[in-house]
């Protein structure tokens, strides 16, 4: 009854199956390197976002003037909110990706208080909050 | 009679595309996904511990600029008992002090003015502190205060983990 397959079928069939496999890992594969291009890119904005918001930081707290801080910064200010563009190189030269904002407050004993937070334009990386004594040195 | 029989086999194998050639290409195709599946892997594991890394870095500079504001409003506030009229006592300046992130209080009167050191605790566990040095200087001079220490360091080894080059002096005022 049963008929044994000839050479050139069951080579077909192995390749057919081989194929099959290897589209199935293929696609298992492509979806794990776009998950990881995903994450790398997701963690380098975060670790880009980090570093700029502490460049502001620690210049808020050397300065403390919100327009010495845009001029140091290279960035503008309007209505009190300091804003400072950048591309996706983390640089102020492409097209802008990045955003920072930062925001001074003033309060008693001479303190002054800075928020500052980084966006992609969709959501927000990262966010700090700086204070400053003012009235001294280093 | 022998060979005869077995190069009539030999060739009826070749011409049916026996056994010899059956299997290469399954063998060729499993090293094939077991090498993309590796480097899929690896390429996954290695973005997911940037990403770790990243969210880390992230959550420790974040904890350093909390400390880093408890610190300054603390300043602000031992600035402003210090310059206003009487100089507050070493009891009054403690009382300043007091905090539940803050340790290792030092006060002492020196010639310049008056030192006082604080800690500020930068995590739960109280092993990264932002350490801070202050000499506040007598009432009535511009400059109210100088900041003689301001680093983060290790809770009893006093190990410092900021022990970065002073590379620019900021405006004075």
């Amino acid at each position: 009854m049963s008929k044994r397959l000839s050479g050139p079928a069951l080579m077909l069939l192995e390749l057919t199956l081989v194929s099959l496999i290897f589209c199935a890992s293929a696609a298992v594969c492509t979806m794990l390197f776009a998950r990881s291009v995903k994450i790398s890119q997701q963690s380098a904005a975060t670790t880009g976002a980090v570093f700029a918001a502490e460049s502001a930081a620690e210049t808020f707290k050397a300065t403390g003037d919100t327009a010495r801080l845009a001029d140091l910064l290279g960035g503008s200010l309007e209505d009190g909110v300091l804003t400072v563009q950048y591309d996706e190189n983390w640089q102020q030269e492409g097209e802008p990706v990045y955003s920072l904002f930062l925001v001074v407050g003033r309060e008693a004993n001479d303190l002054e208080r800075a928020q500052i937070w980084v966006t992609d334009g969709e959501q927000e990386l990262f966010m700090l909050y700086v204070a400053r004594a003012a009235g001294g040195g280093v | 009679m022998n060979s005869l029989n077995a190069l009539n086999r030999s060739s009826r194998q070749k011409k049916e595309g026996g056994a010899s050639g059956m299997g290469t290409v399954s063998i060729f195709c499993i090293l094939l996904v077991c090498c993309l599946s590796a480097f899929a892997i690896l390429a996954l594991v290695s973005a997911s511990a940037d990403a770790r890394l990243s969210d880390k870095n992230a959550a420790l500079v974040r904890a350093y600029y909390y400390a880093d504001s408890t610190a300054e409003t603390l300043l602000a506030d031992l600035v402003a008992s210090w310059s206003a009229g009487e100089a507050p006592g070493e009891e009054q300046l403690r009382s300043l002090l007091q905090h539940d992130d803050v340790s290792a209080v030092r006060i002492e009167r020196r010639q310049e003015g008056l030192l006082v050191a604080y800690a500020v605790a930068m995590d739960s566990e109280g092993v990264m502190q932002l350490s801070v040095e202050i000499l506040l200087r007598p009432p009535g001079e511009s400059r109210r205060f100088e900041r003689l220490q301001w680093r983060m360091e290790t809770d009893e080894s006093g190990d410092v983990y900021d022990d970065s080059l002073l590379v620019w002096t900021p405006p004075q005022g």
